[in-house]
């Protein structure tokens, strides 16, 4: 009786998605606000990397919930939430850059945490005898971001699903909806590009 | 490109090492108020949203009052407005059909076995548009006079089977 308490409990406490979509759906908006708060990190981070802009990528985490509520119906259980939510975010992002190649913008970047310091590739770095030992965080930040913009919107979203926040290709490719082979390539391509923008950090 | 990547002696390395330095954008962080801001920006947006629901749910809802009393009277209004345009206009344009009045001409083929004088009188009546030429027709050119490469592709070229 205890034993089925226990496993009862952290499910009342922390219901699953699939609970809290249906429960959102007829209305509870409590139900709503705990998604927007497992996943707006998330989509954040998705939608800052690709524009490089702080600003436009809160307003556009607000605009993708948004619309999700209001998609709320066309959510048929599928895929997961979160794969739903992240495809949203992913097309109205890569709506939002395509009108905005035709203006002129500044990167707006987000402070970096202190763990970077300890990170194994920043220490790589800065353990090489090379110029780029000297780079300051903020220069190797800009040029980064800098780098990640000239990408074409489709080859930045797969480096940054998967480069950034480590999902598997399966995933990417259902996020992106296209194959499996196509989210393969398109890395690759990505990254060879990459290479090229970063050559003066390469090894 | 290729003989840059010969070059180099382990391009594997680089790749990954380009992946590792992209990752650091890991740690860039937002300001920390960020999720107490969205939260709080979002149930303004939502206030007076409703979740989302089916196109017919939806219309229902306007039509039993969610929408402003103004604004349904307004599309009321024009919806009564083209239904009478629509009526005026069906009843003012001209019958394009014979009426039961005069005699329809094409009563020559509704019979099974048209007799020798109804096809005599069907091909002297002017007013039957059975023969007339259509106003567009689509004619292909001869193969034997091809008028040009667009339409018809490379000249033909004959066959012949006698040897």
């Amino acid at each position: 009786m205890a034993d089925d308490v226990n496993k009862e409990a952290p499910e009342a406490l922390d219901p699953p998605d699939s609970v809290l979509v249906a429960r959102a759906r007829e209305g509870d908006y409590s139900s709503y606000e705990e998604l927007v708060r497992r996943y707006q990190r998330r989509v954040y981070a998705l939608v800052y990397n690709m524009t490089s802009h702080k600003e436009d990528a809160e307003d556009m985490v607000q605009d993708v919930f948004v619309k999700a509520y209001q998609s709320l119906h066309g959510f048929k259980g599928d895929s997961s939430f979160y794969t739903w939510i992240y495809r949203i975010a992913v097309n109205r992002t890569i709506n939002f850059l395509k009108k905005r190649k035709r203006h002129a913008y500044d990167l707006r970047l987000d402070d970096m945490d202190q763990a970077v310091e300890r990170d194994e590739a920043y220490v790589e770095l800065r353990s090489r005898e090379s110029p780029v030992r000297d780079v300051t965080l903020t220069e190797l930040q800009k040029k980064l971001n800098a780098a990640l913009q000239t990408l074409s919107e489709n080859h930045r979203t797969v480096v940054v699903l998967h480069d950034i926040q480590g999902l598997p290709h399966e995933e990417i490719a259902s996020i992106m909806d296209c194959s499996v082979g196509t989210v393969r390539s398109r890395l690759f391509y990505a990254r060879q590009h990459l290479q090229r923008e970063l050559a003066e950090y390469a090894p | 490109m290729n003989a840059s990547h010969n070059q180099k002696p382990d391009p594997g390395h680089r790749d990954d090492f380009v992946a590792r330095l992209i990752a650091l954008k890991r740690h860039e962080q937002p300001d920390p108020y960020f999720e107490t801001r969205n939260l709080a920006a979002l149930r303004e947006k939502l206030a007076h949203t409703a979740p989302g629901r089916a196109w017919g749910q939806r219309w229902f809802g306007w039509l039993a009052g969610e929408s402003m009393p103004a604004f349904r009277m307004v599309v009321a209004a024009c919806l009564l407005a083209l239904l009478a345009a629509n009526l005026l206009f069906l009843q003012s344009a001209p019958p394009d059909r014979p009426t039961a009045a005069e005699p329809a001409p094409v009563v020559a083929a509704e019979s099974t076995a048209p007799t020798s004088e109804v096809l005599q009188v069907a091909s002297t009546n002017e007013s039957l548009d059975l023969y007339r030429k259509p106003v567009f027709v689509f004619e292909y050119p001869s193969n034997r006079h091809p008028v040009g490469p667009v339409q018809m592709g490379p000249r033909s070229v004959p066959v012949r089977y006698d040897f």
